[in-house]
C-alpha cells in the first residue's frame, strides 16, 4: 500500500474519533431533560385525572355557592357594606369577633387599591368575600386547597355584580396575628391581583359577547392580574434567577405550551394563536358564570405571562380605546387589532420583548460544534492543498 | 299546632326567596329617573296624564327584556323610553300574547316613544332593546301613559 494511503486512512480515522468522542453519548447529544418543574408525583391514571376532576368541579361549586349566598342581600344585607357605592362592598365570613377585627384594615386597603385602579362609582359593583377561616368539610369531600379566590360573574340574570372569593391564606393568617397590615406595598399589590377579571368588570363594565365568550372559554387567563396602573414587567419563572443573565430554565421551557413556546420565539402567528384562542364558536349566556383556578394554572399557559395581557393592553392604549375593544360587539381579533393599531400577533411578540429574551427555537449548531466543523474542514482544505502543490506531472 | 308550624316555615320561605332589596340608586338609574320626570313633563304639555307604569333596569348591548301590561281597548297610550349617558341606541316595541309586533320603534335612537290605541283589553308585552351601550350595562326606562 503507498505511503500516502495510509496517511490518508489515519487522518480520516483520527477525524472519525474526534467527532465520535464530542457527539457519541455519555458526553454529547440529546437526552429528555429531568422535569424538575413537574410535580413529583407518578403519571396519572385515567381514575386519579376523573377524581382530580371532579374535585375541581365541586370547588368550583362550592365557591359558587359561597358566593351567591354571600352577596345576595337576602342573606347578607348589603347595608353591611358602603353605601355610596364608590368602592367595593367587603364581607369578612367568620366569627363575629375575626369579622371585626379584620373588616376595617381590608375596607381601608381596598379603597387604596380601588382609587389606585382608578376606579370610583362603578356600574358593576364588586363584592368581596374574604374567608377568616378555613372551609371544613365532614366527610370525602375536597377541601378548598387553593389560596387563589374564585369570582362570581354578572350574567343576564345580574348584570350588576361580580363577586370575589378570597380563601383563608398567607395574609389572612398574618393580619389575625399581628392586627395590622404587615409589609403594606406587597399586601396591596395581592388585593389588587385578587380582584382579578372582577376590576375589569368595574373598570370596564360587562365586556360586549364576543370578548365575554372568548374569555370565558379560556377561563379568563388573559384578565386575571389587574395592574393596569403598574408600570413593569412580568418575573417569568422560566428565567434564571439573575435577570441580567437572561438565560431561559429549560424545565420551565418544555411545560410551557406549543404556542407559548412559539410565541417566545418571536413567532407573530404563534402569538396571533396563543391570544386569539378560544374566539370560535356561539356568543350565548351559556358560558360558565365561576372562574375557579385550578391548583397549577400559572404553570402552563397558552401564552406565557398572559395574566397580565389585557392589563397591559389597557396601559398601552388607554381607557377609552381599551372600552371600546371591551365591549364591541365585533369579532375579538377584529375589536383588538384596532385598539392596538395594529396586528394581534405582532403586538404580542413585541409586548413578549421587553420582559422575555428571544427562546432559540429549531436546528441550530451549537458553538463548540460549529468550530470543530470549521476546524476540520480547514484541515482537510490545507491537506489537499499541500498535497496538490507536492504532486509533480511526469 | 302542627298546621300553624307549617305554615310559620311557608311564611319564612316565602320571606326567604322574595326578590333582593333594592340597593341605593347608582349613578345610571338616577340619569334613567330623572330623564324620565323629564320626559313625563314635556308630554303633560300634550294632554297626557301621569304615567300608568315605570319601568327601569339594566341591559348590555343586544339584549332585550319583555315585560306585560294591561292595556285597556279604545283608549290612546303613549310609551317613551329612556336610557342613560353611556347608551346610544334603544328599541322599544308592543307586542300582542303571541308575540306578534304591533308597535315599533328602531329609529329614534336613544328615545323612542309608541303611539297605539289597543282594540281590545287585554295584555301586551313591551320589548325593551339595547341597541348601542358603549359601557354595559346601560340603564334604561319606560312610562307607560294614557290620554
Amino acid at each position: 500500500m503507498a505511503h500516502g494511503v495510509r496517511v490518508w486512512g489515519a487522518i480520516a480515522m483520527l477525524a472519525c474519533g474526534i467527532v465520535a468522542v464530542v457527539y457519541l453519548p455519555p458526553r454529547g447529544g440529546v437526552t429528555a431533560p429531568e422535569l424538575r418543574f413537574a410535580p413529583g408525583v407518578p403519571q396519572p391514571t385515567p381514575a386519579r385525572l376523573r377524581a382530580q376532576d371532579v374535585a375541581e368541579r365541586w370547588r368550583a361549586t362550592q365557591a359558587a355557592i359561597r358566593l351567591l349566598e354571600s352577596s345576595h342581600p337576602v342573606v347578607r344585607p348589603f347595608s353591611r357594606g358602603r353605601s355610596d357605592g364608590a368602592g367595593p362592598t367587603v364581607i369578612v365570613d367568620g366569627p363575629d369577633s375575626v369579622s371585626s377585627l379584620l373588616r376595617p384594615l381590608l375596607v381601608t386597603s381596598l379603597d387604596t387599591v380601588w382609587h389606585q385602579l382608578g376606579l370610583g362609582e362603578t356600574k358593576v359593583a364588586v363584592v368581596v368575600v374574604f374567608e377568616a377561616h378555613r372551609v371544613t368539610v365532614r366527610g370525602f369531600a375536597p377541601v378548598a386547597r387553593s389560596s387563589d379566590a374564585s369570582y362570581l360573574l354578572p350574567d343576564s340574570g345580574n348584570r350588576t355584580t361580580c363577586g370575589v372569593l378570597i380563601p383563608a391564606g398567607y395574609w389572612i393568617t398574618n393580619l389575625l396575628l399581628f392586627r395590622r397590615v404587615e409589609r403594606e406595598g406587597q399586601f396591596r399589590e395581592w388585593l389588587k391581583g385578587s380582584l382579578g377579571p372582577c376590576a375589569f368588570y368595574a373598570a370596564y363594565g360587562n365586556p360586549g359577547k364576543p370578548v365575554r365568550s372568548w374569555l370565558a372559554r379560556r377561563n379568563f387567563d388573559l384578565a386575571l392580574y389587574p395592574v393596569w396602573d403598574t408600570p413593569g414587567r412580568p418575573r417569568l419563572w422560566g428565567l434564571e434567577a439573575d435577570p441580567a443573565r437572561q438565560r431561559w430554565w429549560w424545565d420551565w421551557v418544555y411545560n410551557q405550551s406549543l404556542t407559548a413556546v412559539a410565541c417566545l420565539a418571536r413567532r407573530p402567528d404563534a402569538c396571533r394563536t396563543a391570544v386569539l384562542e378560544g374566539v370560535e364558536g356561539v356568543f350565548d349566556d351559556s358560558v360558565p358564570r365561576v372562574v375557579t383556578l385550578g391548583q397549577w394554572w400559572w404553570k402552563s399557559q397558552r401564552l406565557v405571562a398572559a395574566n397580565r395581557y389585557l392589563s397591559d393592553v389597557v396601559r398601552e392604549v388607554g381607557h377609552d380605546r381599551f372600552l371600546r375593544f371591551w365591549s364591541s360587539t365585533q369579532p375579538v381579533d377584529t375589536a383588538l387589532a384596532a385598539a392596538l393599531r395594529m396586528p394581534v400577533g405582532e403586538w404580542t411578540v413585541s409586548w413578549e420583548r421587553r420582559f422575555a429574551p428571544l427562546l432559540p427555537l429549531g436546528a441550530a449548531a451549537p458553538l463548540s460544534a460549529s468550530v470543530l466543523a470549521v476546524l476540520l474542514a480547514a484541515a482537510a482544505v490545507g491537506s489537499v492543498a499541500l498535497t496538490a502543490r507536492r504532486r509533480q506531472v511526469r | 299546632m302542627r298546621r300553624s308550624g307549617t305554615l310559620v316555615v311557608i311564611a319564612v320561605l316565602v320571606v326567604a326567596v322574595r326578590p333582593p332589596l333594592r340597593a341605593q340608586d347608582n349613578r345610571w338609574e338616577r340619569q334613567v329617573s330623572d330623564q324620565l320626570r323629564r320626559a313625563v313633563a314635556s308630554l303633560r304639555g300634550k294632554g297626557v296624564g301621569r304615567p300608568d307604569l315605570t319601568h327601569i333596569g339594566p341591559l348590555n348591548t343586544e339584549e332585550s327584556e319583555s315585560f306585560p301590561v294591561t292595556l285597556q281597548a279604545g283608549l290612546a297610550y303613549s310609551i317613551s323610553g329612556v336610557c342613560d349617558n353611556d347608551c346610544t341606541s334603544l328599541h322599544l316595541g308592543l307586542a300582542n300574547t303571541a308575540h306578534n309586533d304591533l308597535a315599533v320603534d328602531h329609529a329614534s335612537e336613544n328615545f323612542p316613544l309608541l303611539r297605539f290605541t289597543p282594540r281590545e283589553t287585554t295584555r301586551y308585552w313591551v320589548k325593551v332593546t339595547m341597541a348601542a351601550c358603549q359601557m354595559n350595562p346601560c340603564w334604561y326606562g319606560v312610562a307607560i301613559y294614557r290620554k
